[in-house]
């Protein structure tokens, strides 16, 4: 794999794990709670995006930038990567007869639920890679970290 | 923590929550075990 491709695929698995944790957690309490597919779709989005921006403001703000500076590159980097996992992710599920009513002990959810995170790697990969190319993306956080002084301690510790 | 650990725990947490959900099917259908005789259904003839 080329350097670019790697450095996309880790990108890519760095907003995944994010939305991944948004994701899980509002389609747990969405079904746990019994709450319509609508609301459970909000949830889960809402809280990907949460988990997403955090995951990737968290590091730049132990290397040192303020923030709100550091929301700020993230916010460029990392919005429409987690806008089309999260659309690929949700509406795999919602496709997925039965994945959205399934009730947590349901074999149905949790397949749904690893075949939908999957299609959302599948789906923002060109995408990082794109951005990547354009400078932007990832590129973004990767220039901020080298502001910092920190990249080699981002790339330890984030996989990048 | 960094993203390949928490990325791991998160597969970790769906296998596991799949075999769990799997589980509690299995056990929601009552399916008898493929093996033993625990049980024998045992059944009176009238007898005439």
């Amino acid at each position: 794999m080329n350097a670019r491709n790697s450095m996309a695929a880790n990108a890519t698995l760095h907003c995944l794990t994010g939305c991944a944790l948004g994701e899980i957690a509002g389609l747990l309490i969405g079904t746990a709670l019994g709450l319509s597919t609508v609301v459970t779709i909000a949830l889960a989005f809402g809280l990907a995006f949460l988990f997403g921006y955090a995951l990737s403001t968290l590091p730049l703000v132990k290397a040192g930038l303020g923030f709100f500076a550091a929301l700020s590159v993230v916010f460029a980097a990392d919005s429409l990567s987690i806008l089309i996992m999260e659309i690929t992710d949700n509406l795999v599920m919602a496709v997925i007869p039965g994945a959205m009513d399934a009730g947590l002990v349901n074999p149905v959810f949790w397949i749904g639920m690893m075949i939908a995170l999957a299609a959302a790697f599948v789906a923002a990969f060109p995408l990082n890679r794109y951005l990547i190319d354009k400078g932007k993306g990832h590129a973004l956080t990767h220039k901020a970290h080298e502001e910092q002084g920190d990249h080699d301690q981002h790339a330890g510790t984030n996989g990048h | 923590m960094n993203t390949n650990t928490l990325a791991a725990a998160i597969v970790g947490f769906l296998l596991g929550g799949l075999v769990v959900s799997v589980a509690a099917e299995l056990e929601k259908d009552g399916s008898p075990p493929a093996h033993g005789m625990s049980d024998v259904t045992v059944t009176s003839v009238p007898v005439n």
